[in-house]
């Protein structure tokens, strides 16, 4: 080891400067979010007549005092819109999960099964993959491929036409490509197949990796409209986002048709239904972010 | 590996080898049924839509009874008004978010790399993740309301509104602005993927060999000369990499950002091939028309992306495929 | 090894087969006239965050209604017409019935808001019901199969007809909607001071509302100029206009002689859209000169249009041409010391003369907003689709508009019983001060066509209000001078109407602001005209001589009506 160097002068400016510039980035980055949150809970009237404010408040007689009340929730989950909400956050969520392990499913067999470098076909199959991750029919012939495999106007179609992403996949295989080639030997000579040892030892070993796509994918289904907005007809199977959309964009326009506007407070609150639980989860899993994107980028 | 390292030359055992080979991959091919099965059926069948293209075709309308009408779509594409107006409007929003926006993960990923309080650097890179998990539609409202103009005895405009007038005298219409929107649309994509966009570069500075730097400080390097003589020039390969390939997806703008921030007032600044696409195919139903826009498009991509992926090798680095 | 096969082969031959077989044709969910509920799929838009579902009371009231009517009707029991409503968001409707024609799913009725092309290619083909001539046909007693239908305007049907024929059930609107909003205590001010004259009538009576462009004009300049709050300071302006230039301008350009959005050009047979018209370019000189000298507000440009009523509320602002609408909105806004709205201080009026010497024009709406199609691969039967128009045409009765516009009487309304508003209905308030309970009945006058007149009418707080409910009650209808092309489409508009609309504006905004002339504002119609115009306007007038609907005389020529010629030209 070589002895710590005393800082310098300019390094120490270095160090403010560089805290300083991060640190303010950061905060400016989520100072939307927390105004969003802080709204949710704020007072109908405090929050329309201040631009910006980062706790709930509301206006006394002589200036503004905290406030903190959850009013909006409540109007969200028992008032006019509550039955939508409620009835699209279950299905946001029946979506989210049982599609994630869809995903999971097709893209790491198809992974493990091209991660084998002397598999016949191998290349071609690649090179079908790239292809497709470059060059497609479009947005149209999928759409009528979808209705007539019957899945028009059913979840199917927010889950299977999306089932695997060329670049996840690759990416997943790159993973296996480089999982220690031992233990695989070992488990074949146990007399273990292919299928055995994907089971019992590439996928515990990946464990990381496959939680990461997870949650890439998962937050591909909490957030994604616009499938839903293509293939299903029936308002009532509508996910969240789509019914968010639909309330946050009441505007002004249809305030001339006579309609009560929804509140500012109800929108942020819907927002923050919106947006929680995926920020919930990534954290825990953004230790792995790099690893995983890492290994796929700069690939060969 | 191992076990297959016994590939045999003679061309009279090779059949009866790739058989044996297959035979026993064969659970191996078992695992790639369903992912195979996807892709011809999900991205190999639609490739006859671009038939469609050449067909008078409408939603709607059985597909046999659209007249054929070859290369006409394409043509009165080209010679419409909307082809120049479409064109500008891509590259205008995709040059500026590659002049604007592509230095800045780098920046920030050799800023964070400077962090060295480990606890400290993970949290900041927990709160520049958020916005990329956040979903456009969130982004795009909570934009709105930043942006919103004007006030009432009831109401203020949002913060942004409020403060440009508060420094310019005048509040500023953004989304309704034919120049605003661009700023607007590349500010907001600043705030979505900036901290996301630093982890490729993250990665590649964790790359860099450490002894390199220990050689520097016994030198008596300062931390900026580390920066600019071993840093900077440690992941140049991946920003040349990363340039190249940006390039070549010139013609790619951000289609769910930019629809959803589309209104009609700023839709012949925001209109571009991909909302163009979207606007007449799903929304006006011109199925014909709506491919022949598309796959001219992708076409164009294609060639660009070939094109730049070439250069990425040529100039020595790894490209996509 | 062959097991694999077998599973490989098996999955493959599977996947193919779904792929080729399924869902082929549309699935037909039968309406069941037969049974005593019979169902009713229907699709329509959806503008509040909830509109009332199957649960509201108002909704099952309309339900039970249908049911005794169809019984009466048919000669069947039929306990109630069950009606099975997908809202769908108005924000995204367009596209979600372009979904549905491309995907060939279809409700036994569907809500058609935009005739995009694909509209209009599925009407050729025979995709929605042919209801031509159908409101008119009669049953062997003699009497009207649709009595309400058959009261809709000939000249909404003709606006939503396809090649002269009808497909659709249309959602009235008022014809006579736009309105000029202005303060009336300032003219009236000024009208004393002799500042301002608005002429007399045959009877010798001096106008007290302004009658002519040139009455217009003076009441900008006064507004400025005159002081009309007589506090002294040159505070007041004349017209509010709003980053939405297009209202103001087309209203503005009809009254001073323009057509509405299509002219006939005799001397070149050509037809050509309005910006092309003197009455048009004087509208625009108008403001432009307005702008110049101060009468109107200077960041018009940029004024969002939510903050359109801030300054005539705020007494800074006099004039705003809109729809009527909003002068009973704008007037409740002027309280008294009780809280209770000023009377006297708003006045609205519909019609505006070029000159003396010509007649009152207004710019009438299409008089639809969206229209209902009855798709035959959903209802393939000619029984069902008289079920389905018997259920449609008594949702124009009475009794049930009144369901879906007020809810039900007692509990959602009451009507007033004496003074001068009796008969009228008045909203029963809740404790937050809101309509009560409005959740039962909101959207379903979204729902509702009203086609055919009735006598239901609002109170209102104030006189304006009667007023614009007069201007709106098509008694201005007469003046209207309608888009003669609103029937029709055009293939090079549908694909760049966008991009071609943005020259003109542009160029329109320019000029308003003094950025451009009079040769910068022509250069910019040529360039239109290269662009896609020349082609629209070949394709309009094609469009035009092709419908049946034009040769009233059958001489295999399509007929101009005088007041769509291009008088005045550019």
């Amino acid at each position: 080891m070589i002895s710590i160097k005393r800082k310098t002068l300019g390094d120490i400016i270095m160090d403010v400067v560089v805290y300083v510039i991060l640190t303010i980035l950061a905060i400016l980055m989520v100072i939307p979010f927390i105004y969003v949150v802080a709204a949710s809970f704020s007072d109908e009237v405090f929050m329309a007549k201040t631009p910006m404010f980062l706790l709930p408040m509301k206006f006394t007689g002589s200036g503004v005092e905290n406030h903190f009340s959850a009013a909006a929730y409540e109007t969200v989950f028992t008032g006019t819109t509550s039955k939508q909400v409620i009835r699209s956050l279950f299905v946001s969520i029946g979506i989210t999960v049982i599609g994630t392990m869809i995903n999971l499913f097709f893209t790491a067999t198809m992974a493990y099964g091209l991660s084998r470098k002397t598999l016949i076909g191998k290349k071609f199959m690649l090179n079908i993959v790239l292809f497709t991750m470059v060059f497609g029919g479009g947005m149209i012939p999928t759409f009528l491929l979808v209705r007539n495999l019957g899945m028009y106007d059913t979840y199917a179609s927010l889950i299977i036409p999306g089932a695997i992403s060329a670049y996840n996949m690759l990416i997943v295989r790159n993973f296996f490509i480089e999982l220690p080639q031992g233990l695989e030997e070992a488990a074949s000579i146990d007399g273990c197949t292919d299928i055995g040892i994907f089971v019992k030892i590439a996928l515990p070993l990946s464990l990381p990796c496959l939680a990461t796509f997870g949650l890439f994918y998962a937050v591909g289904h909490w957030n994604g409209y616009m499938t839903a907005l293509l293939y299903l007809n029936d308002a009532k199977k509508y996910p969240f986002q789509l019914v968010l959309r639909n309330i946050i964009t009441q505007t002004a326009q249809d305030q001339i048709e006579g309609q009560e506007l929804p509140e500012e407070t109800l929108k942020m609150a819907v927002i923050v239904i919106g947006t929680v639980p995926i920020l919930c989860v990534y954290p825990f899993l953004q230790k792995h972010f790099a690893a995983g994107v890492m290994v796929g980028a700069i690939k060969g | 590996m191992a076990k297959n390292a016994k590939a045999v030359a003679a061309p009279a055992v090779q059949k009866k080898n790739t058989w044996m080979q297959i035979k026993r991959d064969k659970w191996m091919y078992a695992l790639l049924i369903p992912g195979v099965l996807y892709f011809i059926i999900f991205h190999i069948i639609p490739l006859w839509g671009i038939f469609i293209a050449m067909k008078d075709y409408y939603a709607g309308v059985p597909f046999f009874k659209a007249e054929f009408v070859g290369f006409d779509n394409f043509v009165r594409f080209f010679c419409s008004a909307g082809f120049i107006r479409l064109l500008r409007n891509t590259l205008i929003i995709s040059i500026m978010n590659i002049v604007f926006f592509f230095p800045l993960p780098i920046i920030l990923a050799l800023l964070l790399n400077e962090i060295k309080v480990q606890w400290y650097k993970k949290a900041l890179q927990t709160l520049v993740y958020v916005p990329h998990f956040v979903s456009m539609v969130v982004i795009a409202s909570i934009t709105m309301m930043l942006l919103k103009s004007g006030a009432t005895e009831t109401s203020s405009g949002g913060a942004i509104y409020e403060m440009t007038k508060a420094i310019s005298g005048h509040g500023e219409t953004w989304m309704e602005s034919k120049v605003a929107i661009y700023w607007v649309l590349l500010v907001q994509n600043m705030w979505k993927e900036t901290g996301w966009g630093t982890i490729i570069f993250l990665a590649a500075l964790a790359g860099v060999d450490v002894e390199q730097y220990e050689a520097a400080i016994v030198d008596g390097a300062s931390r900026l000369q580390q920066l600019i003589y071993i840093t900077v020039p440690a992941i140049m390969s991946t920003v040349v990499t990363m340039f190249i390939l940006r390039m070549g997806s010139v013609l790619n703008t951000g289609f769910e950002q930019i629809i959803l921030m589309q209104n009609d007032v700023n839709r012949s600044a925001t209109e571009t091939f991909d909302t163009y696409v979207y606007n007449i195919g799903r929304v006006e139903g011109n199925y014909g028309y709506s491919s022949a826009v598309g796959l001219f498009k992708s076409i164009v991509s294609l060639i660009c992306i070939q094109a730049s992926n070439r250069l990425a090798k040529h100039v020595g680095q790894e490209g996509l495929f | 090894m062959n097991n694999w096969k077998k599973i490989a082969t098996s999955v493959v031959a599977l996947g193919v087969a779904a792929a080729s077989l399924a869902g082929c044709g549309t699935k037909v969910t039968p309406i069941g006239i037969d049974t005593s509920t019979p169902k009713i799929q229907i699709m329509t838009a959806q503008s509040s965050i909830a509109a009332a579902d199957e649960n509201s009371p108002v909704v099952q009231a309309i339900e039970k209604k249908l049911g005794e009517k169809m019984s009466e009707k048919y000669g069947k029991s039929y306990d109630k017409v069950d009606l099975d409503i997908n809202w769908i968001a108005s924000a995204s409707y367009g596209e979600k019935v372009t979904a549905a024609m491309g995907a060939s799913e279809y409700p036994h009725v569907m809500l058609v808001t935009t005739r995009s092309s694909s509209v209009i290619q599925n009407s050729k083909i025979g995709t929605f019901w042919d209801l031509t001539g159908r409101f008119e046909e009669k049953d062997e007693n003699g009497e009207l199969k649709y009595k309400y239908l058959a009261e809709g305007n000939p000249v909404v049907n003709k606006n939503i007809s396809v090649d002269g024929r009808l497909y659709g059930i249309y959602r009235a609107r008022a014809i006579a909607r736009q309105g000029m909003t202005y303060r009336n205590d300032w003219t009236l001010k000024l009208l004393d001071e002799g500042v301002l004259d608005f002429g007399k009538d045959e009877n010798g009576n001096a106008y007290t509302e302004p009658q002519t462009i040139a009455d217009l004009e003076a009441m900008v300049k006064a507004f400025t100029e005159n002081d009309p709050d007589g506090n002294g300071k040159k505070d007041t302006y004349g017209m509010i206009i709003t980053s939405y230039i297009d209202g103001p301008v087309q209203d503005l350009s009809v009254w001073c002689g323009a057509p509405n959005e299509w002219g006939y050009d005799a001397e070149t047979d050509e037809w050509k859209p309005a910006f092309m018209s003197e009455g048009y370019f004087k509208a625009l000189t108008l403001i432009r000169d307005w702008y110049k000298k101060g009468y109107v507000n200077q960041n018009m440009v940029s004024l969002d249009p939510n903050k359109w009523d801030e300054d005539f509320v705020n007494d800074k602002g006099g004039i705003q041409i809109d729809v009527a609408d909003r002068g009973r909105r704008n007037a409740a806004k002027f309280l008294d010391a009780d809280g209770k709205p000023r009377e006297g201080v708003v006045n609205v009026i519909g019609a505006v003369k070029p000159d003396d010497k010509s007649d009152y024009r207004i710019r009438p709406t299409t008089g639809y907003n969206g229209y209902y199609v009855i798709p035959v691969p959903a209802v393939p039967e000619e029984t069902d689709l008289d079920f389905i128009l018997s259920v449609l045409d008594e949702c124009n009765s009475r009794d049930i508009v009144a369901l879906c516009n007020y809810g039900i009487e007692g509990i959602h309304y009451e009507i007033i019983q004496d003074g001068k508003d009796k008969g009228k209905i008045k909203f029963k308030v809740g404790d937050d001060g809101k309509n009560y309970k409005a959740d039962d009945y909101a959207d379903l006058n979204q729902f509702s066509m009203g086609i055919a007149k009735n006598d239901l009418r609002t109170s209102y707080t104030t006189s304006v209000a009667e007023k614009v409910a007069e201007i709106q009650d098509d008694k201005n209808a007469i003046y209207a001078v309608n888009n003669p092309m609103a029937p029709y489409t055009s293939k090079s508009y549908a694909t760049s109407g966008t991009m071609m609309d943005a020259i003109i504006s542009e160029a329109r905004t320019n000029y308003l602001v003094g950025k451009l002339d009079e040769k910068g504002y022509k250069a910019a119609i040529e360039e239109w005209k290269k662009m896609d115009g020349a082609k629209v306007m070949k394709e309009y007038k094609e469009a035009f001589d092709n419908d049946p609907l034009n040769d009233a005389d059958g001489d295999g020529k399509a007929d101009i009506q005088p007041e769509q010629i291009f008088k005045f030209k550019f």
